[in-house]
């Protein structure tokens, strides 16, 4: 199985750096034009199946590459931060210092408050990998979801621990390819955003640039 | 009275050793069995709960057959369901199997193959996979030795080793070698997503095993099928002792395949605490051999030791000597707490 992995296109919420999670932004216009980008790039490629996940930002970048439809999948959901939604990290981090701490301390079993963790997002992402893997064996398949979901469906290809994902970066409407083979996965491409055009590379929040140590959580 | 057959040896608890040990098997963490940790569903419970035990198990195991074939599109008539799969090996060798007869063996792996083989004096002949290649099948070498062999016996994905052999190979052996019958053992088909069963090629000369013991969770009640050409079939069924399948396993078997739901989640549940396990690991300096399953290989000096000393920490591991690997351990993933215990157990000495 060959998986195209796109992340969805730019939001206001992105752009403002606001924690978005299940919220339902839609797109902006910038985000609209990366769609239109993909769709170009992607005009000649034929896939056997196409999934989203159903928040519009998703659903709208995979409308736009392909008109001729999609599944929208509620698995593909990016990870839910609660509380958290809607703020900024420094607005988090005066409001929610505690569980901040807790959740930068181990990511994996601590959520934000009303949120999800990372366990609970890896859980459904592998049951929708497995999924895929035994419908669509030698199929080659377009993806298009959020950030934390495709970060972790990577790390869950290579069998690395999804405790990881924070080392993987993916720009929005980006495009990375994964191809499954019975021996294991191999990442072909990652991040790859060379039908944007082309600005000033912006430094996307991620807790691995913020602490002291470098030591990676990988409970 | 001598007897030319010897018990195999398993992993799983041994409840006289434990009780030498004064350990109470309840307090025993046992990452010597291949199975699902998170237990049967909640609707195999209930099942078990409404099961008359007062009745005579179904002889046929038919609704259990009828779900099955509904699940795997093959006729009932092409499914028989055993008290687990050592019973099937057992009555695969019985019934199809004479004295004299070469059958080759993929080696390492489990011990029931060669014990039925023993049972009826069949000749067995060996392919035996190294450590230097992780212990991958070699096709290559394996198909050298199918010209003579009448049965061969391949468990895929392998125990002790997780190690699989892809399906196109078996499909292409079963074509080019005709009078071979390929018994393949995929009782931990399950724990790899996406891998497909030998009983999707449809071939007369393939026979395979499942169990539904590991997956499912239901080790205790002990239940296996075996899938094959009808008349293979029914020479396992004229030599299957009567009621072979009692009627909890029955039940069960049946809520289990019902259960989808709850068996997709815990198998993607078990794949992430695998790979936390296996890093775990490696950071406080083991070298886990690279599988595709749940349990895995761990290279050690001396697996008996190890075992034993892991033993007085109240864990128990495979120890790989009876596969013929006796600096090896096996290990089967368990929940996160379990495993974080074994590695706490592991960081606290000096192996």
């Amino acid at each position: 199985m060959n998986l195209l992995l796109i992340r969805h296109g730019q939001t206001n919420w992105n752009l403002e750096q606001r924690f978005q999670g299940q919220s339902d932004i839609p797109l902006n216009e910038t985000g609209r034009k990366q769609a239109q980008a993909l769709a170009e790039r992607l005009a000649a490629e034929s896939f056997d199946a196409v999934y989203s996940s159903d928040l519009q930002r998703a659903a709208e970048t995979a409308h736009i590459i392909r008109k001729s439809g999609f599944q929208p999948d509620a698995c593909l959901r990016e990870v839910n931060f609660g509380d958290w939604e809607g703020l900024t990290y420094d607005e988090i981090k005066a409001k929610y210092p505690e569980p901040l701490a807790a959740w930068e301390n181990d990511i994996f079993k601590n959520a934000p408050p009303n949120g999800e963790t990372l366990e609970r997002l890896a859980l459904r992402v592998q049951s929708m990998l497995n999924e895929l893997c035994e419908k669509h064996e030698d199929q080659k398949i377009l993806i298009v979801a959020h950030g934390g979901v495709l970060q972790t469906l990577i790390c869950l290809a290579l069998k690395l621990p999804p405790t990881m994902y924070w080392q993987f970066h993916l720009s929005t409407a980006s495009l990375s390819e994964l191809a499954f083979y019975p021996a294991g996965a191999i990442l072909n491409s990652l991040n790859d955003t060379s039908h944007l055009p082309k600005s000033a590379p912006k430094k996307a929040w991620n807790p691995l640039s913020r602490k002291p140590s470098n030591k990676i959580d990988r409970r | 009275m001598s007897s030319r057959v010897e018990p195999a040896t398993h992993g799983a608890i041994d409840f006289a050793e434990l009780e030498r040990l004064g350990i109470r098997p309840e307090d025993v963490l046992d990452f010597s069995v291949n199975s699902n940790p998170f237990g049967p569903s909640p609707k195999v419970w209930d099942a078990i709960r409404q099961t008359p035990l007062e009745r005579y198990p179904d002889r046929e195991s038919i609704a259990l057959r009828r779900a099955l074939s509904q699940r795997l599109e093959v006729p009932p008539e092409e499914i028989i369901v055993g008290n687990g799969t050592a019973e099937l090996i057992q009555l695969t060798a019985v019934a199809l199997l004479r004295g004299g007869e070469n059958i080759l063996v993929a080696e390492p792996t489990f011990g029931e193959y060669e014990r039925s083989i023993r049972l009826v004096d069949g000749n067995i002949c060996r392919w035996q996979a190294v450590p230097e290649t992780g212990f991958a099948f070699r096709p290559d070498e394996i198909q050298k030795q199918l010209a003579n062999a009448r049965m061969v016996f391949i468990c895929n994905p392998n125990n002790p080793t997780g190690q699989i052999l892809p399906l196109n190979i078996v499909d292409e052996w079963a074509q080019n070698f005709p009078d071979t019958l390929f018994v393949v053992d995929e009782a931990y088909l399950a724990f790899v997503p996406g891998m497909k069963s030998a009983v999707t090629l449809r071939r007369k000369n393939i026979l395979t095993l499942r169990s539904m013991t590991k997956d499912y969770a239901i080790a205790g009640l002990r239940l296996g099928y075996a899938v094959a050409d009808e008349a293979i079939i029914q020479a396992l069924i004229n030599v299957r002792p009567a009621w072979n399948v009692n009627a909890l396993a029955q039940s069960a078997g049946l809520a289990a395949l019902q259960d989808e739901a709850y068996q997709r989640e815990t198998l993607a549940r078990l794949q992430i605490e695998k790979q936390k396990l296996v890093i775990g690991l490696k950071e406080i300096g083991f070298n886990p051999i690279p599988s595709h399953t749940n349990y895995f290989l761990l290279p050690v000096a001396n697996g008996a030791d190890f075992r034993q000393k892991l033993l007085a920490h109240g864990i128990l591991v495979r120890d790989c000597a009876s596969f013929g690997l006796p600096a090896h351990v096996r290990i089967a993933t368990r929940t996160a707490e379990e495993n974080t215990k074994l590695l706490t157990a592991l960081a606290s000495r000096n192996w």
